[in-house]
């Protein structure tokens, strides 16, 4: 877990390529844990089991993107397959249900 | 996709639509504003407001901490990053924030060693890496961010990492919420409360808006269904009379937020008297700074800061539209001297600012044949 398997040039590309600012968009990524670490780390995927992240990126898991590390203090304890809701490297809440459904809206 | 096709679905936005033109009066004009700037990118992004009716008005509000940050930190910013031997370390859109002298990105340019990281904790990681060298991260964003902040400085310090300082914006989303509605300038009828903030505060902080104010809240998540079901939440909040704080994004959003997040932001912040918000003015207890626990870590009292007021350029007008007095379209220099590329105001710098919003979705061309 000391080195990540996603590089700061992954890291950082994902503030301009994407057309939102992490800070700005108040983003919440869905995530799912693939492997616990040391220190309240865990390397994550995107996309819940539904696949989207609830954010618009569609697909997410299917582009081949590599886990991030993850800060889970704040949800702590976590085991793989728990989904998360992340922003800026840091776990915020789990996803009950297990995705981010919810009724249909109208 | 399953869980994203059902918040994007056209016949349930239509449907949606029709309610919401059945509720309204008439001959009222309503004005919404949405707090956060993922809002107004979705608004934009989806053409939201095109299902409403044309007597209910969104208006943008200061949700975008980027668009909100005066000239004056961003040189600061740029001054602390000028230092010999500083890693300066700041989220994507900030490097392209304009100051009264250039950006972050024409300091890394310069010759100053700025580095793009998505998390503090990468910040953290390149201070870990680099123990000969400062490493500093400009901390930025509403509640929603500001945990991530604080526990990577809780982890420095429990790893006694001494060569990382945070020069700390922090700031938090009810007191300039409480400023726009003592402004003489807006006429709200009421708020889309911000999703994710509100997962970390919860809903609680926002029920001083119908308390104090007699104004409806619809806490929203972000896709366009999201948005059109919390507009209709608060309108008919106001056709039945009702005045209180809702949350629609409840699949996300716990009442009462996130206790430990709360925690470890109230053990690593406290709040600043007064901090300056661009278009708003100073706003009393609006920013966080480091508390006097972590002070080994904040770059503000380690490095000179000039820490100079700086005014807006006098054809930007992005303080008008932060407050919704005027829509990104009506600026002078909307879409002209200032766009996307060249950006004068913080408005047209993120994405999620108002006037990137309209820009890139094509809004202004509409507003100018509707004018």
């Amino acid at each position: 877990m000391n080195d990540p398997p996603r590089g700061l040039a992954g890291s950082s590309s994902r503030c301009l390529d994407e057309g939102h600012c992490i800070t700005c968009s108040d983003e919440g990524v869905a995530m799912r844990v693939v492997e616990v670490g040391d220190h309240g780390l865990a390397l994550c995927v995107v996309g819940g089991k539904g696949g989207g992240d609830g954010f618009g990126r569609e697909n997410a898991r299917d582009e081949g993107e590599l886990p991030v590390e993850v800060l889970t203090d704040l949800v702590a304890p976590v085991a793989p397959g728990d989904e998360l809701l992340v922003h800026a490297g840091v776990a915020l809440l789990r996803l009950s249900g297990g995705s981010v459904r919810t009724e249909a809206a109208a | 996709m399953k869980f994203v096709d059902e918040y994007r679905n056209a016949d349930l936005g239509r449907a949606l639509s029709a309610q919401i033109r059945a509720i309204v009066e008439p001959g009222r004009q309503y004005k919404v504003m949405e707090v956060c700037g993922g809002h107004t990118h979705t608004i934009y992004k989806y053409g939201v407001d095109d299902l409403l009716p044309e007597n209910v008005e969104l208006v943008h509000g200061p949700g975008c901490p980027v668009c909100v940050i005066p000239m004056g930190r961003v040189d600061d910013g740029i001054a602390v990053a000028k230092v010999p031997g500083v890693i300066f370390t700041c989220f994507g859109d900030m490097m392209r924030v304009p100051g009264s002298m250039g950006t972050l990105l024409e300091a890394k340019a310069a010759g100053a060693d700025v580095r793009m990281v998505y998390s503090p904790l990468d910040a953290l990681r390149i201070a870990k890496q680099n123990p000969d060298r400062d490493i500093v991260f400009f901390a930025i964003g509403f509640e929603t961010t500001a945990p991530s902040t604080a526990l990577t400085l809780m982890r420095a310090k429990a790893e006694g990492v001494g060569n990382f300082f945070c020069f700390c914006n922090h700031v938090t989303i009810v007191p300039p919420l409480r400023a726009l509605l003592e402004s003489p300038d807006l006429r709200l009828d009421g708020f889309i409360g911000p999703g994710h903030v509100s997962t970390v505060v919860g809903a609680l902080p926002f029920e001083f808006i119908p308390k104090d104010y007699g104004k409806p809240v619809a806490i929203s998540g972000f896709e366009p269904l999201d948005l059109l079901q919390s507009v209709y939440m608060m309108l008919l909040q106001l056709a039945e009379g009702r005045c209180e704080v809702e949350n629609q994004y409840a699949r996300v959003v716990p009442y009462g937020g996130n206790e430990r997040a709360l925690q470890v932001m109230s053990e690593v912040f406290e709040l600043r008297p007064h901090f300056e918000w661009r278009g708003l003015g100073f706003i009393t207890h609006s920013g966080l700074k480091l508390a006097r626990a972590y002070a080994a870590f904040d770059a503000e009292l380690r490095y000179e800061v000039p820490g100079i007021r700086v005014a807006d350029p006098k054809a930007c007008q992005c303080g008008e539209v932060l407050k919704g007095v005027i829509k990104p379209w009506e600026c002078k220099v909307f879409g002209t001297a200032c766009t996307p590329e060249t950006p004068i105001g913080t408005c047209m710098v993120s994405s999620e600012g108002a006037c990137a919003a309209y820009y890139n979705y094509g809004r202004f061309a509409r507003e100018r044949v509707v004018a």
